[in-house]
């Protein structure tokens, strides 16, 4: 019955959908800093013209997943602060609230995994046109969504496991990245090192021990391609030399859009020691502001268990760039990983 | 005299299009601004994407847009950056996320003159025809066919 109701609402949202939002409506549309402070939505707090920004996201979920009872959680409150100093150097924070719950349905107003992190830390040096190195702590380079996770810029309130699970989603060190022309075609580059793990007291997430990578992405037409290698330890996975393939895409065209992720990781204690998985997610516009997602999910964790399937079908309305109301539901086959199934609708802004 | 006049439209008809000023969008900066080469159509996309930040002499871009629905955006948008100003909310989201600004947007072709030619670094697009001598203009882009609305 939830579900219904759910997916009415954002039914209804969508036919109301016509609301003629005009074009200046679009949350890039920012004038010159003036000395007083302004506030845009999606583009943050700017603190006069000192080159700060004060910014950040949230969202709510409600899920109601198979052998779990339904919670509402604040899957995220995220705190940006940026600063444009005006020279070469540029320094960027990003402090997170994960999953607060709010409700669940043996007791309301509780707290389950909450954890306050320091997400980002990192000052950015431009050193030229084709390189710019930056220091700190930053999401890792791997595949796509990993580097635009936040919930207001994904289309599913659920991650696929391939973006997430084989790999730490942020790295400690340094990092050269940019762009140069190759053969004709763009192409973007980011190497990275991980020196230390001192940024992240909090490894529930497995972070990693020593790490080096290199993402590689290039365009061609409507599709962007991307190339990921990375050689890494974890804390978590006993120190074990590993090293992980990569490969994502993205086409786009007008509003439909098909995007996919694929990475192997290679382990040490033979075959069961490798880790594999991938997903297709394809977007088509209903209307303006309301678009149908569709995506299968293939994760083979290590182990002697079979891969587990996922498919998702779901809805997401954007009535401007930085807001999304999302709903899905998703089902599995072969789940002896336990990989949560169901229900999940979220709100999620960009403020 | 009233030939000429007459004659006005015909030469109007016969023009090639690149040479109608008003049909063309001018790349302009200071017009102090120190710069030898105007740059090509790849790196005013970078600039406009905000990856491109300082200028050959050290100087800090400050590129300047006009409103998303300005025709010579649109225009400028879909020449330089392959798409109109709505299709790049996915791309500027993300750059919010990593902390990077979009270029800052000005209410007029007037308002942009009047910026660039007081802001160090800066650079526009204003009509050809509206190009005064206080900006230089680094190059001409002509204007692509006028697109249908949605």
């Amino acid at each position: 019955m939830t579900l219904l109701y759910c997916l009415l609402a954002v039914l209804f949202i969508g036919a109301v959908d016509d609301l003629h939002l005009t074009r200046s409506a679009l949350a890039q549309e920012l004038p010159p800093p003036q000395s007083r402070w302004e506030y845009h939505l999606g583009q943050g707090l700017r603190i006069g013209d000192s080159g700060l920004t004060l910014g950040g996201y949230g969202s709510v979920r409600y899920e109601d997943l198979r052998g779990h009872g339904p919670q509402l959680t604040v899957s995220a409150l995220s705190l940006f602060l940026s600063w444009e100093t005006g020279t070469r150097v540029r320094f960027f924070s990003e402090l997170e609230l994960e999953d607060l719950t709010i409700a669940q349905k043996e007791r309301a107003f509780g707290a389950r995994n909450n954890a306050l992190e320091l997400e980002r830390l990192y000052a950015d040096v431009y050193l030229s046109d084709l390189a710019t190195f930056r220091l700190g702590k930053f999401l890792t380079p791997i595949g796509r969504w990993n580097l635009i996770h936040a919930d207001p810029l994904v289309w599913t309130t659920s991650r696929p496991l391939v973006t997430f699970r084989s790999f730490a989603s942020d790295t400690t060190g340094g990092m050269l990245y940019g762009s140069f022309l190759s053969l004709g075609k763009d192409l973007d580059y980011s190497v990275y090192l991980e020196v230390t793990d001192d940024l992240d007291p909090d490894d529930r997430e497995g972070p990693f021990s020593e790490a080096a990578g290199v993402h590689l992405a290039t365009h061609l037409g409507p599709t962007e391609l991307g190339f990921s290698y990375a050689h890494f330890t974890r804390e978590t996975e006993g120190h074990k030399k590993e090293n992980l393939f990569g490969a994502d895409f993205l086409w786009a065209h007008r509003q439909v859009e098909l995007t996919g992720e694929f990475a192997y990781r290679v382990g040490t204690g033979g075959a069961n020691a490798n880790e594999w998985g991938l997903f297709v997610q394809g977007i088509v516009p209903l209307s303006a502001h309301l678009f149908a997602i569709g995506r299968y999910e293939f994760f083979a964790a290590r182990g002697p268990f079979p891969g587990v399937q996922l498919w998702l079908a779901g809805l997401a309305f954007r009535p401007l760039p930085p807001i999304v109301v999302k709903a899905e539901y998703s089902v599995t086959h072969d789940n002896a990983a336990k990989v949560p199934e169901g229900f999940a609708t979220s709100v999620a802004l960009l403020f | 005299m009233r030939l000429l006049l007459l004659s006005l439209p015909l030469l109007w008809m016969i023009l090639p299009e690149p040479l109608r000023a008003e049909e063309m969008i001018a790349v302009i900066v200071p017009a102090a601004a120190l710069l030898t080469d105007a740059p090509s159509r790849e790196e005013l996309a970078s600039i406009y994407g905000r990856k491109k930040l300082f200028w050959e002499n050290g100087a800090r871009i400050i590129p300047v847009n006009l409103p998303a629905a300005h025709p010579l955006r649109r225009s400028f948008s879909r020449l330089v950056l392959g798409a109109p100003p709505e299709a790049l909310a996915a791309y500027w989201n993300a750059q919010y996320f990593h902390g990077i600004a979009p270029p800052y947007v000005l209410a007029s072709e007037e308002a942009v003159l009047q910026f660039v030619a007081t802001t160090p670094g800066a650079i526009g697009y204003v009509s050809a025809s509206a190009v005064n001598r206080q900006v230089r203009v680094l190059l001409t882009l002509p204007l692509p066919p006028v697109e249908k609305q949605p």
